[in-house]
């Protein structure tokens, strides 16, 4: 499945991967002593097929359980697939070469990746010794990157579990970048966060991405931050791709709807519930949280609906703007 | 080759801060140490030198001098922070290992043999004064056992780190380390010579692998070894240090295979 611009080597290379965990369900209580348990086989990615070319941000996206995170495991050569052929930076992940994990970042958003015990800057010395990184090279980065992402102030003094969750995360995101890997996966790195955190993270994601143009791979269940950095996206659901192109594609694929949201300067809904009756507009509507109504309608008929909406109804503003990833991805589980 | 080894030394380095992030537990555990040996002296003298009490060829003042030996034995050699990886592998800490561009065991062993350094050497606070006022019931070793003894005591070393790395390895196989640890120690306990001298039970139990770890090493520096030869025992161990060797990296291959990097 190559995209279209892909002209060089892939970064990634993934031809039928198949990964299945072998788990025993046991009864409860004392029954369960005694009981080996049920064997189930979880398949966790089947026959993945995927390949990823240098410099791209691919946002792999899907419910719980997709098998985003154990491909994650599988490309960073955390564990072994059962089946398939994976290449990942022209190597066998799982062979674990030196030459390979110098090269990779794997940030998980759910797992502590620094020294709990100790300050921050403890685990990136470490860092420095393990990636063989230059003094010059490792102040120079720890600079510019605890700059951006404000962490300076907290790096010497505070051990990891002092820090609230935000400051660990970019402490965090700081020490995978550290060693400038070509190839970052960023497993649910909002997790958690705040607004004004997330915003920090996805800033500093993109300004790395434009200076070091490396590949990254990054899930998340916060869709905006696959809308802002991903140019590839990729649907897993059950352990297979369900889809694998660009965001734009997505939506020309799902729909052309359009949302319209009108600002009116009414104070009470009735006129809006009777307006909408009258034209049988209830199909379209999202919301009605005065002083905004919400639509959501395709494309052809929007513009008839912004008539009908500013001709009885006194409207101070309209904004129209393609539906959100959001809605996108659901409809699109709702309709494969 | 120097530069590999600065760089475990700093590995090391880090992992000794890590483990002594809270200094009063550290120094309590020093405490414990001097109490459990003064307890331990006490009570052989109070049987042993007191009562004149002799086991086999065991003369009271050897007797005594094997157990403090034993004991330094087990503050040197089975000093460990090994122990804590099968819990990492369970947490899934263990993860952050697998994407270090070092593979696992020089970064298992530095870690070790800092922390044994370091560990060796505050022992040395309370060791030396009290060897200093018993030395006239115990039976010191000759130079020459010393550097003999340092042989068993570098065998032990790894004999000890690749058998508690063996042990850590059932976290990729079970959520649960402990019970097989417990019994694992247990059985090793029984067959190190920790709580007597092997030999008295016969010769041919002194040549297992647990005996490297506390028989071998005490049993050099109380001098003549005249039942075995202690270079055939010397010979033994590096045999049973390469049977275990391939027994961890089989172990080790299979656990990283099955590894599902559950955990938080």
């Amino acid at each position: 499945m190559l995209m279209a611009d892909d002209k060089t080597k892939p970064t990634i290379f993934l031809d039928k991967v198949s990964k299945s965990f072998i788990t025993r369900q046991r009864p409860s209580g004392v029954k369960g002593l005694f009981s080996w348990g049920k064997k189930q086989v979880n398949q966790a990615v089947k026959g993945v097929s995927l390949t990823v070319s240098q410099g791209r941000i691919v946002g792999l996206i899907g419910p719980n359980g997709a098998g985003k995170t154990t491909l994650l495991k599988i490309l960073t050569g955390i564990i072994h697939p059962d089946s398939g052929q994976v290449s990942v930076l022209g190597e066998i992940p799982h062979h674990r070469r030196p030459h390979f994990l110098q090269q990779i970042g794997f940030l998980m958003g759910n797992r502590n990746y620094l020294w709990w015990n100790l300050p921050a800057i403890d685990s990136y010395n470490l860092l420095k010794i393990i990636y063989q990184i230059p003094d010059d090279v490792f102040d120079q980065n720890l600079k510019l990157f605890s700059g951006f992402l404000d962490v300076g102030r907290y790096l010497y003094d505070k051990p990891i579990r002092e820090l609230s969750l935000g400051e660990r995360m970019r402490c965090q995101l700081l020490a995978v970048f550290l060693h400038l890997p070509k190839l970052v996966f960023l497993d649910e790195p909002t997790l958690g966060l705040d607004i004004i955190a997330q915003d920090k993270m996805r800033d500093f994601v993109k300004f790395y991405a434009a200076r070091f143009k490396p590949t990254i791979v990054l899930t998340s269940h916060y869709l905006k931050d696959i809308e802002i950095l991903a140019q590839q996206v990729v649907i897993l659901n059950h352990g297979h791709i369900l889809f694998n192109d660009s965001l734009s594609k997505l939506r020309s694929k799902v729909s052309t709807d359009k949302e319209i949201v009108f600002e009116t300067i009414l104070n009470d809904p009735g006129p809006v519930k009777t307006l909408i009756k009258k034209h049988k507009l209830s199909p379209y509507l999202q919301s009605i949280n005065l002083p905004e109504i919400t639509f959501i309608a395709p494309q052809p008929l929007a513009s008839q609906l912004i008539q009908i909406i500013t001709n009885n109804l006194p409207v101070s503003d309209i904004k129209i703007s393609s539906i959100d990833i959001e809605v996108i991805i659901k409809r699109y589980f709702q309709n494969v | 080759m120097f530069k590999v080894f600065l760089r475990l030394w700093h590995i090391g380095h880090f992992f000794l801060k890590d483990s002594l992030a809270f200094r009063s537990q550290f120094f309590i555990s020093k405490l414990m140490e001097v109490t459990s040996l003064l307890v331990m002296i006490i009570f052989w003298y109070a049987i042993l030198i007191s009562h004149g009490v002799k086991f086999g060829s065991y003369s009271p003042h050897t007797m005594l001098s094997y157990f403090l030996y034993t004991f330094i034995t087990q503050q040197i050699i089975a000093s460990t922070r090994l122990n804590t990886i099968g819990d990492s592998i369970i947490s899934g800490q263990f993860t952050r290992l697998l994407l270090y561009p070092i593979s696992p065991l020089p970064l298992f062993l530095a870690w070790e043999i800092v922390f044994k350094l370091f560990s060796t050497l505050t022992s040395l606070v309370y060791l030396i004064p009290i060897i200093f006022f018993l030395k006239s019931y115990l039976v010191l070793p000759s130079a020459a056992s010393s550097w003999l003894a340092l042989a068993f005591f570098i065998l032990g070393i790894l004999i000890f780190a690749l058998l508690t790395l063996i042990i850590s390895a059932v976290g990729f196989f079970s959520t649960e380390t402990w019970s097989a640890t417990f019994l694992f120690w247990v059985l090793a306990g029984f067959l190190n010579g920790q709580y007597f001298p092997l030999d008295l039970l016969g010769p041919a139990l002194t040549l297992n692998p647990f005996a490297y770890i506390n028989y071998w090493p005490s049993r050099i520096l109380l001098g003549s070894v005249d039942f075995i030869s202690p270079f055939f025992a010397l010979f033994v161990g590096v045999g049973w240090l390469i049977i275990i060797y391939f027994i961890f990296k089989l172990v080790w291959s299979r656990g990283l295979k099955s590894f599902a990097g559950w955990g938080n």
